[in-house]
Order: structure tokens, then C-alpha cells, then sequence
């Protein structure tokens, strides 16, 4: 059982997002609903977000909270606030898009893409700050 | 830019132009009058409070209080719960109308009235004018209140007050309508979808207007209708020439036909007409010259001559009865008679006859019978001597009176000179008979021949200039349209010049100034649909006439699309937004303030953000405030960490509308403060660090808050304002803006904060500065307690 937890553990972010990126554009034979594959590819990108956010963390305090509010209010005295407020606005998106709403549609596979590609710009402005 | 700076731009170009001097001075004629600045005030308008009772879903009388200064207000409420109401209470008594109620029925237009208050209905706002750039203008706050007093809604009127007493101003002395519908700083709902759905030609002519063109496009006009003159002068002289031909080829009259030839040429030959109309036509000179000569031809004198023969005749006559001869008889015998008497007087006593010898006959009888005689004699011969001399000088008559003809005759008329030469003939005849017949004969002939030459002449030249008259009547009215134009032509090319150029200056600025509206339009676009697949490219004013219009080039995919067909209603409406945002933001706009009702509507949560961002950064100018329904925008607002005040309006029964302050920038920042200060699980570590910093933001809201007004009360412009306020630098600065230490030192300014405030505040206001700057050396402690103080402390500086 702990086999799969650590490998998932140990998937660099990249491949989290490549993961991601072939579930949104898929070979052409695939038997998952494009539905599906968004919340699919939602949940990955949510993940690489926190992991890469977490490894932040921790290398400012190991126990830091997992307050996500806090978090980002934190953030923008220790990175930027632009930075600070994207990272909420799309893990906002994101959380709120890997739990099912009965009083909202499920994210459409253009929303992924976007957060996809806000969550990329995000890991490079966090990599640069924390280089 | 004003009227008078763009007058002054296109003079100072006409130099350099390329225009001629005529052209120059031609386009300062064509420019129009200078404009004085029509009334209203000066300086930006901002809004302080909106208030209505009886109007619409507000019974009893509510007021939205407003910052009058740049910023972000929010206007939040159910449905019904009557914000809507307010925007339009804004704009209804600015205005008189309202988008909601242009063109709609009457049905439509009667419920407009609050249903459960009775009393007279009645919408105010409350205005600050803000000092302009040049310092005049800033006015104490006015109120411009409308009152319905009867059943309709155009029966309203409206008063400006000045501290609750009205000024006996009117709205436009306040407020330019002209401007208020050239800018439109209200913005509803359901005027974003009719501004895309209006013609584009309206569109263009609405943001040309703002450009402030008008000077260009009022000259331009104004030669225009110089050329159109002018091209009318020279086709009304081409079509009479046209007709004026027509009517000559139907005189018979040899100036006529010199008259078409003059006209008929590429460019009609006007000094031949003139010459023609002057009577030196060289038609006239050949042949009406020679019938006026005839006309006016004298013949021999008739009755003059009729006279001189008859004195002929009976001098011929006389002359016959005494003859010459027997004259001189007479006096031979008067001589030898004279001769025998002398004889007889000097020998009184001989009476014999010395030459025939007979005697006693010369005695006394004879002398005196011969003394008889002689003097009889002397009579006859003196009587035949006159009759004599009397024949001569009648001949002489006749042949003075027998004149020659005009030398010119012989050419014109050689008939009539033929006869002419056989009176002048008659002056070889010497015997005075034959020169009385042959004079009398010849006169007679001439005499008929030459009256009825002149008579012929002269009815022709009185039917030639009969004909002619009403023709060179014509011909000079054609002469005057000809010489028009002839004139009219080079100053058409002039006009023509003129106004190429006054084009080419109007596409130039209209570039120039549609620039930053343009861009601005884009940055709206792309903040409110980053992830459309739609794209909007450069957005341009292009056309003329009737072809003018907005151009929206949009693509999908790279492929290029017609605007409406590819947008969804939230992309239309952020098309809208993109063009309305900057027109009613313009830099020329006089209105400080930005009201938009239900923006949110139809719109995507990725454009909530985009919406928030966009109305962030027109806050960071402008006095933005926006109605809306549901709380995404809030909740965006505050996920991103924008600085908003923000209100609640809530109705409860019986329209009675309340509205309540939920945050504003000072409370946003205390509120994040104590989020973190409340999170038992942030490492203290963390908290030292964040806290601080986020208590001194608190207080930063609050110090420019009060410094904003501070400044606003002394009369500083917001530009100034602004500028002064959002400058980087120590909390000390913004302290001494708000408290009026302006130039003090920070030591003296956190002097007076101890003074103030107590000693406390000092302390707190130094240890959040310390802590910002550097980790701070001692732990925070109670971090709550320092929200607390840094709230308490925010509060009485915002009571300031």
C-alpha cells in the first residue's frame, strides 16, 4: 500500500502537469468522457499546485498551516501579492472544481486548460522566488 | 482638447501646410467662430451621496453615502432589494431620463413610482467638484434634487442647493447635459447590450465626438458647402450656356452668330461677348454699320433745290426780256445822247445839228425830250444789267446745290451713287434752261431712289436691334453667371486643396488621439476575456459618410469573424464594457465618477475577475461605483485582495430600503489581519513576520483615507491628491498628510500622534514600521491584541 502513496509522493510536479495535459488532449481513442477527464486533469493540476506549495512552505516553517486563506495572505509577504492572489483565485478554482456541487456545473475542459496554464506560470514565478 | 487649443494647433500648422496664401487665408474663413467655454463648472465631478424616496423599489427616503474621490464603491443587494433604484435615482436627476424609460411605452413608464410611499417622489445627488489642473473650479458640495409634482415623469422639476438653500442655478449650470450624454458616466445594464446592438455609425459619431474633432469636421462642412456653391455657379453658367446657345441659333442677327462662336469654345470667350454686348462686335462694324450709314444718309436738299430751279427758271426768264444786248445799246445811245446834250448845254444858241446838219431841231424841246430819253434808257439798262447778273448767281445756286455723294456710298449702294453722279453732273450744264430741267430731273430721281434706301435701312436695323434687344438682354445675364463662374473656378481649387488638407490634419489627430482609447478598449478586452478564443485586434474608427463606423476586428482561432456572430452575450457585454469604460473615463471628460448597474450579469467567473481587475484599475482614478445583485464580484474582489468599499442594500417590507457599510479598505485589511492572528495553527515564526506588516497596511488604509479628505477640504485637486497619497514612503508621511504636518519630520509627526493619540499609538505605529522593515528581534506576543490596538488606532484616525 505504501508503495503506490510514495510513488505518487515522489511524481515530480512536471509530470503531474504532463499527466494532466495528456488528459486534456487525448491520442484519440479514449474511453473517458471529456467530463470526466477535466475533473481527472483538475485534480492533478490541483496537486501539483499543492505539493509545489507545501515544499515551499516548508522551507520557510515545517509546520505551517494548512489554512489555504491564511496561506495566501501569508504568501504575499513572502513571495509577491500578485503571486500571492493568483495562487488563491486559481486554488480556489481548483478546489472548488475536484469536489462536486450539486449547485454547479462541473469545470469544462477549457477552464483546465486555463488553470493548467496558470498553475505552470505559477510553479516557474515560485521556482524563480525560492531559486 | 479644447475647441481654442485645436484652433490653435491647426493655425500653427497652416504655415507649413503647403497651402497657398489665398488657400490659408481662404481655411481661416471657412473655420468657425470661436466658441466661448458654455457654462457649467469646471473642475472633475464626483459624486458624494445618492438619495430617493418614493422612487421605484425605495419608499421612505435612503441615501448611499459615496467617497467623493477616486476609488472602488460596491453596491451589493438582492435583486429588488432596490439598488438598481439608486443608479437610477443618479442618473434620472442628472438627467431627467434614464435609458430604462427612452422609447418605452407608456404602461412601462408609470412604474417608475414607489408603490407604498405616498408622498411626492424625489431623487437627489449630492456633487463635489474637485479643483481642475489650472486650481479654479473646486465649489463647495451642491445638491441637485428633482421633485415630481405630478402624475407623469416628465412632470418633475429640479433645484441646486448649496448647503440646503437653493442657488437659483439649473442642472446645466451644474451639470452639461451635453457632456452627460457625450461621455455617459451611467452605464446600466441594459444599455451595454443596445450599445453594440445600435448602429456603429452612432458609435463612431459618438467617439469622434469625444476625440473633439468637431473644429476639423465644422470646417470641413463648412467647405464643403463652399464647394458646393461653387461647383452650382459654374454648372447653372454651363447649363445657360447650354440654353443661350439654343436661343441665339434662333435669331437671324450676325451678332447672334458671333455669339454662339464666343460661347461655343472649351472656355466661352467672355471678351468677345463683352465686346459684342458693347457694340463693337466686328459683325456689327461690317454689315450693320452699312445699313446704319444708310439709314442715317442725307440726300440732296428737295425743296432747297425745288427753290433754286424756280429761281432759275425766272431768272432765265427775265434775262430773256432785257436782254443783254439792247442794254448795251441803251447805253451807246445814252452816251451819244449825253454827248449831243453837252453839245447843246455848251452852244445854248445853235440848234443845228453838227453831224447831219439839219437846223432849228436841237432846241430847247429836244433837250429836254432827249433828257427823257436818256434817263428811260438808263432805266432799261440798269433793268437788263440785273436780270443779267440775277441769271448768273440762280445758276451758281443750282449748281452749288448740286452736291456730291458721301465717299462711302459708292462701296454700299453703287446704284444709288450711279444716280448721285448724274446730279453732280448737271453742273457742267451752262444754259440755264436745260440745267433747270435736267437739275429738277435728276434731284427727283435720287431724291425717291434715296428715301427708299433709307427707309429700307432703317426698318432693317429697327428689326435687327428689336430682335437683338431681349438677346443681349440675355447675353449680359449669361456674362454675369460666365464671369462667376470664372471666378468661382480657382477658388474651388483652393477649397479643394483646403479641405484635402484639413482631412488628411483630421485623420492625423483623430489616429493620434484614438490611440489611447483604443488601447485602453484592448486592456479592457483582455482583462475580461483572457481565456477567449475570441480576439479583438486593434478597434479603429473607419469610413466616411455613410461607411463610418467602429471597426471590432475580431478573430477565432486566428480566423477572422464578425463581432456578434461569434460572441456570447458575456463577451458582447465585455465588449461593451471595453468600448464604454474608456469613453466615459476620457480624460476630457468632466466626470469624475463611473456608475455601473449590474455588470455581472451574463458573465463567466473568469470574467468576474477580469471585471474586478478592470474596475481596480479605473478606481485607481476614477470614482467607480458598481450596483450589483450577487456576490461573485465581492467575493473577487476580496480574493484578489482589491482594495473596495463595499455596501449592502437590503428592503424590507413595504419598500423601507436600508443600506449598511459591510467593508471598506481599512476594515478589508483588519479583517485579513485578524484572520491571521486568529489561525492557531501559523507557526509563530510566520505570524512575526506577516503580521506586522499586514496591521501596518490597516493603518495605511486608514491614514489615506483621512489624508484624502484632509486634502479634499483644503481644496487640493484628486490628481494632486492621488499622487500624494499612493507616493511610496513612510507611514509617518501619510500621517502628516492627514493630520496637516505636511514637511514636518517624521520624529514631530509621531509626536503628535503621542499627543493625539496617546503614547501607545506611537509605539504601535513605530514597532509596525520596525517589524516591516527587518525580522523583528523580540516575538510578536498577543498577536490579537496588536490587531486590536492597530484597529483602535485606525478608527480614531479615520474619526480624525
Amino acid at each position: 500500500m505504501t508503495t503506490p502513496v510514495r510513488s505518487t509522493l515522489v511524481l515530480p510536479t512536471n509530470d503531474l502537469l504532463a499527466a494532466a495535459d495528456q488528459l486534456l488532449n487525448p491520442p484519440g481513442d479514449t474511453a473517458l468522457s471529456p467530463g470526466v477527464r477535466a475533473r481527472a486533469a483538475a485534480t492533478l493540476i490541483r496537486l501539483a499546485l499543492d505539493e509545489t506549495l507545501d515544499a515551499f512552505w516548508r522551507s520557510v516553517s515545517p509546520r505551517m498551516t494548512r489554512n489555504g486563506r491564511t496561506r495566501m495572505i501569508c504568501l504575499q509577504w513572502y513571495v509577491s501579492p500578485s503571486v500571492a492572489r493568483q495562487w488563491y483565485t486559481v486554488w480556489s478554482g481548483l478546489s472548488a472544481a475536484c469536489h462536486y456541487h450539486t449547485y454547479d456545473l462541473p469545470p469544462t475542459p477549457a477552464e483546465v486548460r486555463a488553470w493548467h496554464q496558470d498553475v505552470s506560470e505559477l510553479l516557474r514565478l515560485l521556482a524563480a522566488t525560492t531559486a | 482638447m479644447s475647441d481654442t487649443s485645436l484652433r490653435n494647433l491647426l493655425l500653427a500648422r497652416l504655415p507649413g501646410s503647403g497651402l497657398s496664401r489665398e488657400e490659408q487665408a481662404l481655411l481661416r474663413g471657412l473655420l468657425p467662430a470661436a466658441q466661448p467655454r458654455s457654462g457649467g463648472r469646471s473642475g472633475t465631478v464626483y459624486m458624494r451621496s445618492i438619495t430617493a424616496s418614493g422612487w421605484r423599489g425605495i419608499g421612505p427616503a435612503a441615501t448611499v453615502r459615496l467617497n467623493p474621490g477616486p476609488g472602488l464603491t460596491l453596491v451589493a443587494g438582492r435583486n429588488g432589494s432596490g439598488k438598481s433604484s439608486f443608479a437610477e435615482a443618479a442618473e434620472m436627476a442628472l438627467t431627467g431620463d434614464n435609458f430604462r424609460w427612452q422609447g418605452r411605452t407608456q404602461v412601462w413608464k408609470k412604474g417608475w413610482r414607489n408603490l407604498h410611499e405616498h408622498s411626492a417622489p424625489e431623487v437627489a445627488v449630492e456633487l463635489s467638484f474637485d479643483a481642475g489642473s489650472d486650481g479654479e473650479g473646486a465649489k463647495k458640495p451642491v445638491t441637485v434634487r428633482r421633485v415630481w409634482y405630478g402624475e407623469g415623469l416628465e412632470e418633475s422639476r429640479t433645484v441646486v442647493e448649496e448647503a440646503g438653500q437653493p442657488t437659483g442655478e439649473v442642472v446645466h449650470d451644474v451639470i452639461d447635459s451635453e457632456q452627460l450624454s457625450l461621455y455617459r458616466p451611467f452605464l446600466p445594464y441594459t444599455q451595454l447590450g443596445a450599445v453594440i446592438n445600435g448602429p456603429l455609425t452612432t458609435l463612431h459619431d459618438e467617439i469622434s465626438r469625444i476625440l473633439g474633432l468637431e473644429l476639423l469636421s465644422d470646417a470641413d462642412a463648412a467647405a464643403r458647402a463652399r464647394a458646393k456653391t461653387l461647383t452650382e455657379t459654374e454648372n447653372a453658367a454651363k447649363a445657360l450656356t447650354a440654353t443661350v446657345i439654343q436661343e441665339l441659333s434662333e435669331v437671324d442677327d450676325p451678332r447672334a452668330k458671333e455669339a454662339i462662336t464666343a460661347l461655343s469654345g472649351r472656355s466661352p470667350d467672355l471678351d468677345a461677348v463683352r465686346a459684342l454686348l458693347q457694340g463693337h462686335g466686328a459683325a456689327d462694324e461690317a454689315h450693320l454699320a452699312r445699313l446704319r450709314r444708310l439709314a442715317d444718309l442725307e440726300p440732296p436738299d428737295r425743296p432747297l433745290i425745288a427753290k433754286a430751279v424756280t429761281r432759275l427758271r425766272s431768272a432765265a426768264a427775265a434775262a430773256d426780256d432785257a436782254r443783254h444786248g439792247s442794254a448795251e445799246d441803251a447805253r451807246q445811245l445814252i452816251k451819244l445822247l449825253d454827248a449831243a446834250l453837252e453839245h447843246r448845254r455848251r452852244h445854248p444858241d445853235v440848234s443845228d445839228c453838227p453831224v447831219c446838219g439839219s437846223t432849228d431841231l436841237l432846241d430847247r424841246s429836244w433837250a429836254e425830250r432827249t433828257r427823257a430819253q436818256v434817263e428811260r434808257l438808263q432805266t432799261e439798262a440798269a433793268e437788263a444789267e440785273a436780270a443779267h447778273r440775277e441769271l448768273v448767281n440762280a445758276v451758281r445756286e443750282v449748281h452749288d446745290l448740286m452736291r456730291p455723294a458721301p465717299a462711302w456710298l459708292q462701296a454700299d449702294e453703287p446704284s444709288l451713287a450711279a444716280l448721285w453722279r448724274d446730279l453732280v453732273a448737271c453742273r457742267t450744264v451752262r444754259d440755264p434752261r436745260e440745267l433747270a430741267d435736267r437739275a429738277e430731273r435728276a434731284e427727283a430721281v435720287l431724291g425717291d431712289a434715296c428715301d427708299q434706301v433709307r427707309e429700307c435701312a432703317r426698318r432693317r436695323v429697327t428689326a435687327q436691334d428689336g430682335r437683338w434687344q431681349p438677346v443681349a438682354a440675355r447675353l449680359s445675364a449669361w456674362l454675369g453667371q460666365a464671369e462667376a463662374a470664372q471666378a468661382a473656378k480657382p477658388v474651388r481649387k483652393q477649397v479643394k486643396a483646403v479641405r484635402d488638407w484639413v482631412r488628411a490634419l483630421t485623420d492625423e489627430l483623430r489616429d493620434a488621439r484614438f490611440k489611447p482609447f483604443a488601447d485602453q478598449s484592448g486592456q479592457i478586452w483582455r482583462l475580461l476575456c483572457e481565456r477567449s478564443s475570441v480576439l479583438l485586434g486593434a478597434i479603429g474608427l473607419t469610413g466616411v459618410g455613410p461607411q463610418r463606423q467602429v471597426s471590432l476586428p475580431v478573430s477565432v482561432d486566428d480566423a477572422d469573424a464578425p463581432a456578434f456572430g461569434v460572441m456570447s452575450q458575456g463577451e458582447l457585454h465585455s465588449l461593451a464594457l471595453s468600448l464604454f469604460i474608456p469613453r466615459a473615463t476620457h480624460q476630457d471628460s468632466p466626470f469624475g465618477f463611473l456608475v455601473i448597474d449590474d455588470p455581472v450579469q451574463s458573465m463567466d467567473p473568469e470574467k468576474v475577475d477580469g471585471l474586478a481587475k478592470v474596475l481596480d484599475l479605473y478606481a485607481q482614478h476614477r470614482q467607480v461605483i458598481v450596483f450589483t445583485h450577487d456576490t461573485r464580484l465581492e467575493e473577487a474582489i476580496q480574493r484578489l485582495g482589491l482594495r473596495a468599499t463595499v455596501m449592502r442594500v437590503s428592503r424590507q417590507t413595504d419598500s423601507v430600503v436600508h443600506v449598511s457599510s459591510v467593508s471598506d479598505p481599512v476594515s478589508q485589511a483588519l479583517a485579513e489581519a485578524r484572520a491571521i492572528a486568529l489561525d492557531p495553527h501559523l507557526p509563530p515564526e510566520v505570524a512575526d513576520r506577516v503580521l506586522p506588516s499586514m496591521c501596518r497596511l490597516a493603518l495605511e488604509a486608514a491614514y489615506q483615507d483621512t489624508a484624502r479628505r484632509a486634502l479634499r477640504e483644503a481644496g487640493i485637486g484628486q490628481r494632486a491628491i492621488q499622487e500624494r497619497v499612493t507616493r511610496p514612503g513612510p507611514l509617518t508621511g501619510l500621517a502628516a498628510l492627514a493630520m496637516g504636518l505636511q514637511g514636518k519630520e517624521g520624529r514631530d509627526v509621531l509626536d503628535a500622534v503621542a499627543r493625539d493619540h496617546g503614547l501607545w499609538a506611537r509605539e504601535l505605529i513605530q514597532r509596525l514600521n520596525q517589524a516591516s522593515h527587518q525580522a523583528p528581534a523580540t516575538p510578536l506576543g498577543d498577536r490579537v491584541a496588536l490587531v486590536n490596538r492597530t484597529k483602535r488606532l485606525a478608527k480614531e484616525v479615520l474619526a480624525r
